[in-house]
């Protein structure tokens, strides 16, 4: 079930554009053969991608790596450098909700993945009432306002 | 009955194309490897301050008395030793270590190992079947790659006989037959143009990669050494041999295949096989592939040949890249990449270090057509093979950035003036003497001393398993560790031989500056040196601390490895001298670094060490750390993440070290009496000679 509302077309291209390099992500790559390295992620489908369950890392199913963002962080970024404080709110909830990290990252996952498919489907709709505009424009124009 | 050794040591002398036996018993007093090597490398080059690529230099590539035997990982392992070529600013007397099976090969063929000297007047490899040695001619060979290198050397030496076919070595069924490949170590095409990063390849994937050896080998003229045996290793006692492997097994995965453990966290001799840590992409299959005796068995040979016998790092150099550019997962390109990197002979622990720093220069807007840092290489690719094929090629070729690159990589990043900046920011990951960063001197406080008092990353995961991994793991998972940090504890007091000191797993903000981070130190170097880099017990499966199928998770560590030394030699060797031979040796690989120039001056780790911690997000290398600490008169586990190292408090660990074993606190440089102490007059009388030695 959805706990997010619908965002506008503006906030959707907001959601889904690139950060610049000095406003990415900091996260971190464990692997036991390399020890950890940084990452810096740009992009929330990037980071939705980034986060992977780590309840596999056992004998039988050895795991490479884990990868880790700080949760706490991470709403935050959504609120401050993002500009959705909706879903900062949200997976700020999640972050604070006492769990281990292993633990959260489920549904910090999921909260991201259901904003990405939201916002992916305000631009599919939007593309399909303005076909002139289907183009990126509308994306440019909310990333720079 | 034998003792594990051959009893000869091939000295091949290549400036004369000839070759010389020189009586292993001289040197049996070092064991074998390191130890061995090293002594044989002092008493050869008489100039210890040339360059890596001198002439004078010596390269010796070391077996051990337990190499080709049935002792548990550790038989397939052979360790290198000369100057090397990657260190910076200096690069020093070095050492790396590869798998596979070459060192039992040469231990059937009748060497405990090979002493390099000289240089060869043309382009060689050397073909050693069993006491026959010839010097080859390898103009044809030096452009080849290493996979098509020891391609040609097995049709060669077998005459094109079929894989797993009986053949004759010499004439006559008793000089020997085989249905065997020789084992080849061999470098990558025109190594010479890229020697720092050059490394020493056998097989598929087992590699020495530290170091630069490979470039060694090309200043040597040395293209391979082939070895191929029909003999034995002649041991003291089988039957302690057989009852010590059946006992290890109880403590490996391989005795429990029916009903293997839950335990959550990273374990060596009690893991699983096969796989290569899972960095194939979905849908590989693979079969454990397994170094000579090994238990553990942490490689794999795959269905499509893709990454074969690759392990480790050899792909995580780009993985993380890979992953990036494909939703989060490991597609073909992370093989493909590995395979190629492995076919040019290349470090891969120098890539990962190049590929971390270069995501953030792209993003930076710095490196890229007609940026600051210019290049045609397909920055657009970054992430599949076309890149890593680009990038190889062109360090391989000395074009474009690749020429910079080729002659190392804090080198080229000098040249573009960001080694100073970016090594404060921490963005280029190099932590001390040019290497790539690994584990971190902020927080496995004792990794980092190790290394900035030797000459590289110490690459010894003996205690990051139990004490970081282990603990992180149960942390990020809300799990409860099957042993408590006041169980590890006991645990680690019990089997740190010979200093019992429960203070040197304390990693709080007090315990990092303390006795306890020297003893641990210490503890490293003196194991590292000697039961893993001379013995040769693998790293991936020693020192066996915490074991999931042992009694009270207790791993065999330190009664297993002096088991299976004696086993085989017939001596008498208890942990404790073993450590105490690994201390001797280090002093020896000191004294070397000494007459090169060392000084404790220069012990000082990269900016990004002691001013940025981790969660600022521009080095992020230790979020989160969670480790065993001793605070307000308990033990618990506790994350460590957003530290950095302070300069006062590290110098006066510095200086508690070098008290610690006997050196001259003011310059680091070892003293008489303590190197008499260990044995060590003549090394004494070097430094004497040199105006180096330390004042009690």
């Amino acid at each position: 079930m959805s706990v997010l509302s619908i965002p506008t077309l503006r906030q959707a291209c907001r959601i889904l554009r690139e950060v610049d390099y000095t406003e990415a992500l900091p996260a971190t790559e464990m692997s036991p053969t390399a020890g950890q390295s940084p990452r810096k992620l740009r992009t929330l489908a990037t980071i939705e991608a980034f986060l992977q369950p780590i309840d596999d890392v056992d004998p039988e199913n050895r795991k490479a790596s884990v990868h880790y963002v700080n949760p706490v962080g991470l709403a935050q970024w959504v609120r401050e450098v993002l500009g959705d404080p909706e879903l900062g709110q949200a997976l700020g909830t999640v972050a604070t909700d006492g769990r281990a990290f292993g633990e959260q990252l489920h549904d910090l996952k999921r909260v991201i993945a259901e904003r990405l498919a939201q916002s992916a489907q305000v631009m599919r709709d939007s593309a399909a009432i303005l076909p002139d505009h289907a183009d990126a424009a509308p994306a440019r124009e909310a990333a720079t306002s | 009955m034998g003792n594990g050794y051959a009893g000869k040591i091939l000295k091949l002398d290549l400036t004369n194309l000839t070759a010389e036996v020189i009586q292993t018993s001289k040197y049996e007093s070092w064991v074998g490897g390191h130890g061995m090597g090293s002594a044989l490398f002092w008493d050869l080059c008489e100039d210890k301050t040339v360059k890596g690529t001198d002439p004078k230099n010596v390269v010796t590539i070391m077996s051990s008395p337990l190499s080709g035997t049935v002792a548990p990982s550790v038989s397939g392992r052979t360790e290198v030793q000369g100057i090397g070529l990657q260190g910076f600013p200096i690069p020093w007397y070095t050492r790396s270590n590869f798998g596979g099976r070459f060192s039992a090969m040469l231990k059937y063929a009748g060497w405990d190992g090979i002493a390099v000297v000289g240089k060869a007047p043309r382009p060689v490899w050397v073909n050693v079947v069993n006491s026959k040695v010839t010097f080859e001619e390898a103009k044809d060979l030096w452009g080849l790659d290493t996979w098509e290198t020891q391609e040609e050397i097995w049709a060669s030496v077998t005459k094109g006989r079929q894989d797993g076919a009986w053949g004759e070595l010499t004439a006559g069924r008793d000089g020997g037959r085989s249905t065997q490949r020789p084992a080849v170590l061999t470098i990558g095409p025109n190594a010479e143009r890229f020697a720092p990063l050059a490394s020493l390849i056998h097989d598929a994937g087992n590699g020495a990669g530290q170091g630069g050896f490979g470039g060694v080998f090309a200043s040597k003229n040395l293209k391979a050494v082939s070895v191929l045996g029909t003999g034995g290793v002649e041991i003291a006692d089988p039957q302690a041999m057989m009852e010590a492997r059946l006992w290890a097994q109880q403590y490996a995965y391989a005795g429990h295949a029916d009903n293997p453990n839950t335990y959550v966290g990273m374990q060596g001799m009690s893991a699983p096989p096969g796989n290569a840590i899972r960095m194939y992409s979905d849908g590989v299959k693979s079969r454990p592939q397994a170094c000579v005796g090994c238990l553990r068995s942490c490689r794999g040979r795959t269905h499509n040949g893709s990454g074969n016998e690759s392990s480790c790092i050899d792909f995580h150099w780009f993985t993380p890249q890979d992953k990036q550019a494909h939703g989060g997962f490991i597609t073909a390109n992370t093989a493909a990449a590995t395979d190629l990197l492995q076919r040019y002979g290349m470090n891969a622990s120098t890539f990962m270090a190049i590929t971390l720093w270069f995501q953030d220069l792209i993003a930076m807007g710095v490196l890229g057509a007609g940026k600051e840092i210019d290049t045609k290489l397909p920055i657009g690719q970054f992430g599949n093979v076309e890149f890593a094929a680009a990038l190889l090629k062109s360090i391989a070729e000395n074009t474009d950035i690749g020429a910079d690159l080729a002659k190392g990589l804090p080198q080229a990043a000098t040249k573009w003036g960001r080694y100073e900046k970016d090594t404060n920011s921490g963005i280029l990951p190099i932590q001390e003497w040019g290497y790539a960063h690994h584990y971190d001197a902020r927080t496995e406080t004792e990794w980092g001393l190790a290394s900035i008092l030797g000459e590289r990353d110490i690459n010894g995961h003996d205690f990051d398993f139990p004490l970081y991994w282990t603990p992180t793991l149960n942390a990020m998972q809300g799990k409860t560790p099957d042993v408590s940090a006041e169980e590890l504890a006991k645990i680690f007091k019990k089997k740190l031989a010979p200093f019992h000191d429960e203070m040197m797993i304390d990693y709080s903000d007090e315990g990092i500056y303390s006795e306890g981070v020297v003893k641990a130190t210490a503890w490293l170097l003196y194991y590292g040196r000697f039961w893993k880099n001379s013995v040769l017990y693998c790293d991936w499966a020693w020192a066996d601390f915490v074991n999931p199928y042992g009694p009270n998770y207790e791993g065999m560590t330190p009664e297993g490895e002096p088991k299976f030394l004696n086993a085989v030699t017939g001596g008498d060797m208890s942990f404790e001298d073993g450590m105490e031979l690994g201390r001797k040796i280090w002093n020896m690989d000191r004294a070397i670094w000494i007459l090169q120039g060392r000084h404790r001056d220069q012990e000082v780790f990269t900016g990004y060490t002691y001013d940025v911690p981790s969660n600022g997000g521009q080095t992020s290398f230790e979020l989160p750390y969670t480790l065993p600490v001793y605070e307000d008169g308990k033990w618990e586990y506790k994350s460590v993440a957003g530290r950095t190292l302070d300069r006062k408090k590290f110098e006066g660990v510095k200086t508690m070290f070098y008290e610690f074993e006997g050196w001259d606190p003011k310059t680091g440089w070892p003293t008489r009496e303590c190197l008499q102490k260990l044995g060590l007059s003549e090394v004494a009388d070097e430094l004497e000679k040199a105006g180096k030695l330390g004042v009690a």
